[in-house]
C-alpha cells in the first residue's frame, strides 16, 4: 500500500515536457539535443531507465546520426555494412579509435566525460556521427518531425541546447525552466537546417 | 606470364587474411548484337569490341582492399576477358597511405598502378560504372591507355566535419610508363567499349598502310599502353571542389612528358600527350544523377610526323525508375562527342577523325547480387584513315546488349 502510494506520488511529482524544434523556415529541425540541468538535488527513484546506447555504423552512416547517453554510459558500436570503418575521434571529451571490421562488433566504449564527441571514419570521411554526454540524465532529441517528450520531475532546470549543424550553443542562451505541469513549447532557430545525410559513393572517399 | 604468377600469389595471401579485406567479385556475361566487322581488337575497321553477335564473359573482376597496417591498405584489381590480348591480369594495383589525422586537411599517399580520378561514371569497384555497359569515349580511352605507374600525393577536407558545405581535395602525381599514351587517338579514334587494358596488355588497331609500311612509320599496328620508352617522369595535378553531396567539380591537368622523338627496338614510339579534363557531377534529387566530362588535349609524335588535337565530351543522367513506380529499375542516358584534329603535314598517315554517339541503358535488379541490363547505342562519324580500307570514310555502328551481371 505504502509502495502504491510512493508511485502515485512519483507520478504527480513528473511532468512530460514536449518540445517542437523549427527552423527560420518553419520546418521541423531533427537531431537537436535539449539537456535539462535539474537545479535541485535529484532522488534515486527519479532517476530515468537507462537505455542500451548503441552508434551503428549503416549504409556508410552512423546510425544515429547523433546519439545522447548520460555520463558513465557504455556505448556499442556494430558495424552492419559488410565493409571496414575505422572510427575515431580526436574530440578532448573522449578520443579513441576501432577498427571495425566487416559486421563485427567491438567492445563497448565508456563515455565518462560530459561534452560533445565528434565521431568520423578514417575510409569514408563523409560519415560524421556524434555522441552528446550529459551529466544531467533528463535530456532529449528531437525525432524527423522536430519533436522530443521529456519525462521530468518537478523543479527547476537550466536548459541547454545543441545541434550539429549549429555552431556552438548559441542558438538558444542556457535559460531556467520551472516545470510544474505537462508543458509544450514551440522553439524556432534563428536559421535555415538543411538534411546533410546521404553518402554517394560517386563523389568519392572525401 | 611470371609477374603475374607471382602477383596472383600476393593476392591469395591478402585473401587468407579474409577479415582484414574488403573484396568484391563481379562476373557479367554479355549477348551482343551488332554489325557483323572485324574489331579493332583483331585489327577491323570496327570501334566495337567484338566481332559480331554472340555471347562473352565481358567482365570478370576480383577487387580486394587489403588492410596492411592501421593506415597503410594494399589495393589490387584483377581481371579476366574473354578478348584482348592480355586476358589475366590486374589492371590496378596499389598501396594506399591514409594515416588518420586530427587536422580536418589530411594527407593521402598512392604508389602503383592506378586511374587517376578523373572519371564520373566508373564510380563502382574495379573501375566499373554502375550505369552503363559500355564506357563513355573518354573514359573508353582512359580504360585503354592511361594507368598510373608512380605516386600521386593529395591532401583533402571534407566539408561536413567543418560545418562547411564545401569539400575539396588537391592532388599531384609524378609516373612513369604511358609513353605511348595517344596512339590510339590518333590511328584509330576515339572508340566506345568497357575493355580496360590490363598489366602487360597490348591493344591492336586496324593496319593503316602509311603506319605499318616499312617505307613509311614501320611500326606495328597495335600499342602497348603502359610501356616506358624515354626513361622520363610524366605528371598529372588535380583539384576537386564538392558542395555537399549534390554538386561537384573535378579538374585535372595531365602531361606524360614523353620524348617524342624516341622510339623503342619494338618500334614503339613515345608520344608526348597533355590534356586538361573537367568532370561534372549533380544529384539534384536522391534518386537523379547527372554527369559530364570534357577533355581537351593534343598529342605529338616525332617532329611533327603525327601532331593532332583531340577533344570529347559527353552528358548522361541516371534515373532510379523507383520514383515513377517501377521498383528496381535504373535508366540511363548519354550523349557523346569526339573528334581528332589533325595538324601535321605527313600526307600518308591522315588522323582526323568525328564523330557521335547515343546510348540507353536500363538495369533490373533482380537480387541485390543479380542484374540484368539492357543497352543500345548508336556510335557513327568519320575517320579519315578509313579511306584506305573502304570507298567512304564514315562509320555507323549499332550495339545492342543484354548483360546478366553477378556480385559477390
Amino acid at each position: 500500500m505504502a509502495c502504491s502510494s510512493m508511485a502515485l506520488g512519483q507520478d504527480e511529482q513528473t511532468a512530460t515536457f514536449s518540445i517542437t524544434l523549427n527552423d527560420s523556415d518553419g520546418v521541423p529541425v531533427d537531431n537537436g539535443v535539449f539537456l535539462f540541468e535539474p537545479q535541485f538535488e535529484v532522488e534515486a527513484h527519479q532517476m530515468p531507465q537507462q537505455e542500451p546506447a548503441i552508434m551503428n555504423q549503416i549504409d556508410k552512416q552512423f546510425e544515429p546520426h547523433v546519439l545522447v547517453v548520460k555520463a558513465g554510459t557504455e556505448v556499442t558500436f556494430p558495424n552492419a555494412d559488410n565493409l571496414f570503418h575505422h572510427v575515431y575521434s580526436f574530440s578532448p571529451t573522449k578520443q579513441f579509435e576501432l577498427k571495425l571490421y566487416k559486421e563485427f562488433t567491438a567492445e563497448p566504449l565508456r563515455f565518462d566525460t560530459a561534452g560533445v564527441v565528434d565521431i568520423g571514419c578514417n575510409i569514408h570521411d563523409w560519415m560524421l556521427g556524434y555522441i552528446v554526454v550529459s551529466d544531467s540524465p533528463y535530456f532529449g532529441k528531437t525525432d524527423s518531425k522536430g519533436q522530443s517528450f521529456i519525462s521530468l520531475p518537478h523543479g527547476e532546470y537550466t536548459v541547454r541546447f545543441w545541434h550539429p549543424q549549429v555552431e556552438g550553443e548559441k542558438a538558444f542562451p542556457s535559460q531556467s525552466i520551472a516545470v510544474n505541469a505537462d508543458t509544450e513549447v514551440t522553439w524556432a532557430l534563428g536559421t535555415t537546417i538543411v538534411s546533410d545525410d546521404g553518402f554517394d559513393s560517386g563523389f568519392g572517399d572525401y | 606470364m611470371r609477374f603475374t604468377t607471382q602477383l596472383l600469389t600476393l593476392f591469395s595471401l591478402a585473401f587468407s587474411i579474409a577479415s582484414y579485406a574488403d573484396t568484391d567479385f563481379l562476373f557479367r556475361g554479355t549477348w551482343t548484337l551488332q554489325e557483323n566487322t572485324q574489331s579493332f581488337q583483331n585489327f577491323g575497321r570496327n570501334h566495337q569490341r567484338y566481332d559480331g553477335n554472340g555471347v562473352r564473359l565481358s567482365q570478370a573482376v576480383i577487387s580486394t582492399d587489403q588492410r596492411l597496417t592501421n593506415d597503410w591498405t594494399l589495393s589490387g584489381v584483377l581481371n579476366a576477358y574473354s578478348d584482348g590480348e592480355e586476358r589475366l591480369n590486374f589492371s590496378q594495383l596499389y598501396l594506399k597511405y591514409r594515416p588518420l589525422s586530427a587536422s580536418s586537411i589530411k594527407p593521402e599517399v598512392k604508389v602503383g598502378a592506378f586511374y587517376p580520378a578523373i572519371s564520373a561514371e566508373n564510380t563502382d569497384f574495379g573501375w566499373l560504372s554502375p550505369h552503363f555497359l559500355t564506357n563513355s569515349a573518354i573514359n573508353s580511352w582512359i580504360g585503354e591507355e592511361l594507368r598510373t605507374g608512380g605516386l600521386e600525393i593529395s591532401l583533402r577536407q571534407n566539408g561536413r566535419q567543418v560545418r562547411s558545405n564545401w569539400s575539396w581535395k588537391v592532388l599531384g602525381s609524378v609516373f612513369k610508363g604511358n609513353d605511348s599514351t595517344g596512339t590510339l587517338l590518333s590511328w584509330r579514334g576515339f572508340a566506345l567499349h568497357d575493355r580496360q587494358s590490363l598489366y602487360n596488355d597490348r591493344v591492336n588497331f586496324l593496319p593503316i598502310p602509311g603506319v605499318i609500311d616499312e617505307e613509311r612509320l614501320d611500326a606495328p599496328a597495335w600499342t602497348e599502353p603502359f610501356r616506358e620508352i624515354d626513361n622520363r617522369f610524366g605528371y598529372y595535378f588535380g583539384a576537386h571542389v564538392a558542395y555537399k553531396r549534390s554538386a561537384e567539380m573535378r579538374y585535372y591537368y595531365y602531361n606524360n612528358n614523353a620524348d617524342a622523338n624516341v622510339v623503342d627496338p619494338d618500334r614503339i614510339y613515345a608520344w608526348h600527350t597533355r590534356f586538361h579534363s573537367i568532370t561534372l557531377r549533380y544529384m539534384p534529387r536522391s534518386e537523379l544523377t547527372l554527369f559530364s566530362q570534357v577533355l581537351y588535349g593534343d598529342t605529338l609524335m616525332g617532329e611533327k610526323i603525327v601532331d593532332n588535337d583531340f577533344a570529347s565530351a559527353y552528358v548522361a543522367a541516371a534515373l532510379d525508375l523507383n520514383t515513377v513506380g517501377l521498383k528496381d529499375l535504373t535508366a540511363a542516358v548519354r550523349m557523346d562527342w569526339y573528334r581528332v584534329i589533325d595538324n601535321d603535314n605527313t600526307m600518308y598517315d591522315p588522323n582526323g577523325s568525328r564523330g557521335n554517339a547515343y546510348t540507353i541503358s536500363v538495369k533490373y535488379d533482380i537480387t541485390s547480387r543479380f542484374s540484368v541490363t539492357t543497352e543500345w547505342q548508336l556510335n557513327s562519324g568519320d575517320q579519315e584513315n578509313l579511306r584506305f580500307f573502304q570507298p567512304s570514310e564514315n562509320f555507323t555502328e549499332h550495339l545492342f546488349q543484354v548483360a546478366l551481371t553477378a556480385t559477390l
